[in-house]
Order: structure tokens, then sequence, then C-alpha cells
């Protein structure tokens, strides 16, 4: 999971600034405000920095207990 | 029934991600605690219905999601200033960084309606495509891609982060307006 490529990045209509149009060819509808690349990734990245802060406070010791326990069940 | 080991060590590597998401979508540890032990007592329980091969993660976030949709619309009812709480306990616990600009997007991200906040987490940090983000929401691909939209172009609003396209007409009407302004 935390190796995964994210995907704000992924190419869409929203984040092709050099064209205002997308993969279909179509004018992206007028009523969506575009952001621009260098604002996305700085969102993206504040975005992944806190939640591989949490990712990486590890696993509390009572839920790993709980799911070795209940995965002994019969 | 036993639990495949296989099986158990899918949950177990789940589990950072799933508990960072729930911190996320909640922004209070111990209630995110809470909600990720009801998820894997609730996944355990139902172990049954997954299909070995297909996506574990995608499976523990839906079950997550929806519990915390369940508990966030009886809590809504209770307290009115959900979102003022959400920002609270992000600030108060102990484990945050003290860094301004961190504490300044846990807030704007606490100001972001919930499905908004959940389909940016889903997309943008656990690393789920618009179609798994899609299926654990419950709704169609191009209203996830809607909502990452809007909360992206909200954040960037929120945080002063310049959010107009470089190559829009308003950047250019405004760059001649100051320019303008200037001589």
């Amino acid at each position: 999971m935390n190796s995964r490529k994210t995907n704000l990045e992924a190419v869409e209509p929203d984040t092709d600034m050099s064209e205002p149009q997308d993969s279909t060819g179509k004018r992206p509808h007028k009523h969506e405000i575009r952001l621009g690349r260098e604002a996305q990734a700085r969102i993206g990245e504040l975005l992944r920095t806190m939640y591989n802060s949490y990712v990486n406070q590890g696993v509390p010791q009572h839920l790993e207990d709980l799911v070795r326990r209940l995965g002994e069940q019969d | 029934m036993k639990l495949d080991p296989a099986i158990r060590d899918q949950v177990l590597a789940t589990v950072p991600s799933l508990r960072a998401f729930a911190i996320s979508l909640c922004g209070n540890v111990d209630r995110a605690d809470d909600l990720v032990q009801e998820t894997l007592l609730r996944a355990l329980a139902h172990i049954d219905s997954f299909e070995p091969g297909t996506n574990m993660p995608a499976w523990l976030f839906t079950i997550l999601r929806n519990l915390f949709r369940s508990e966030y619309r009886k809590r809504r009812r209770e307290v009115e200033d959900a979102d003022g709480r959400y920002a609270e306990t992000l600030k108060s616990h102990p484990e945050q960084t003290g860094r301004v600009e961190f504490e300044e997007f846990r807030a704007a991200l606490a100001k972001l309606p919930s499905d908004q906040r959940e389909a940016l987490i889903l997309v943008g940090a656990s690393g789920f495509s618009y179609d798994d983000a899609a299926a654990i929401c419950g709704c169609a691909v191009g209203t996830i891609k809607s909502r990452v939209n809007r909360a992206r172009t909200r954040l960037a609003d929120l945080l002063a982060i310049d959010s107009v396209d470089d190559f829009g007409p308003d950047r250019a009407t405004r760059a001649v307006l100051a320019g303008g302004g200037r001589g």
C-alpha cells in the first residue's frame, strides 16, 4: 500500500495545462475550476506526508493481537 | 473456522494503511483505533464473503468507510459542530508534528465535506485507483473524480496555494490589472 503510486498525478483533463482539451478532444466543462500543476503537486505532497506519518506509526499491539487471536479460533 | 494464514497476513499488512485512513477521516486517533477494531471484527466474522485473490485492502476500506459513515451520521445528529471537533482533536494529539504548515493542512482538510475528504484520501494517499475508490464509496467513477477535483480546489483556496490554471484567462487578466496598477 505504502509504495503504491497514488493517482493525483494521473493524466486527467484537469491536469493538462498545455491544451484546454481532454483525451477525447472535448473541451472541459466551463464551470470546473482547474488547478495548476504545481498547486496539485503541493497538495498531493502535503496529503501524502500527513498520511504516511500515520502509516509509519505502525499497528497498535492490541489490534495485531486481535487479528491473530481471531485467526486462531475454530 | 480457522483463518488461512495467508489471509490473516493480508489483513495484518493492510492495517497500517487502514488505520491511517481512519485517522484521516475522523481526525482522532483513539476513535480511529476503535473504528479499525470494529472493522477487523466485522471483517473476520464475515471472512467467508471475501474472495481470495481479490482486493483485500479495498474490501477492508469499504467496511471501515461504511462504519464511519453510519457513525458519522449518528454523531452528526448529536453534535452539530463535527468539523470543529475534528480540527480540535487533530491539534491536540501529541503525536502530531508541530509544523505550522501541516497543522494548516489538517485544519483545511477538516473543512472539506466528508465525501470530498474520503475521495481525496483514497485516491491521493491510500493509492487506490479511481475505479477502486468508486467501488469503496459506492458511487460512479465520475463522481469520485469530481469530488477529488473539488477537494483539491477547495484546499488550494483554503491554503492560499495558487490555484487557478496558470494559463487561464483569469490569470492573464489579473496580471494585466496588476501591471496597470503599478504604472
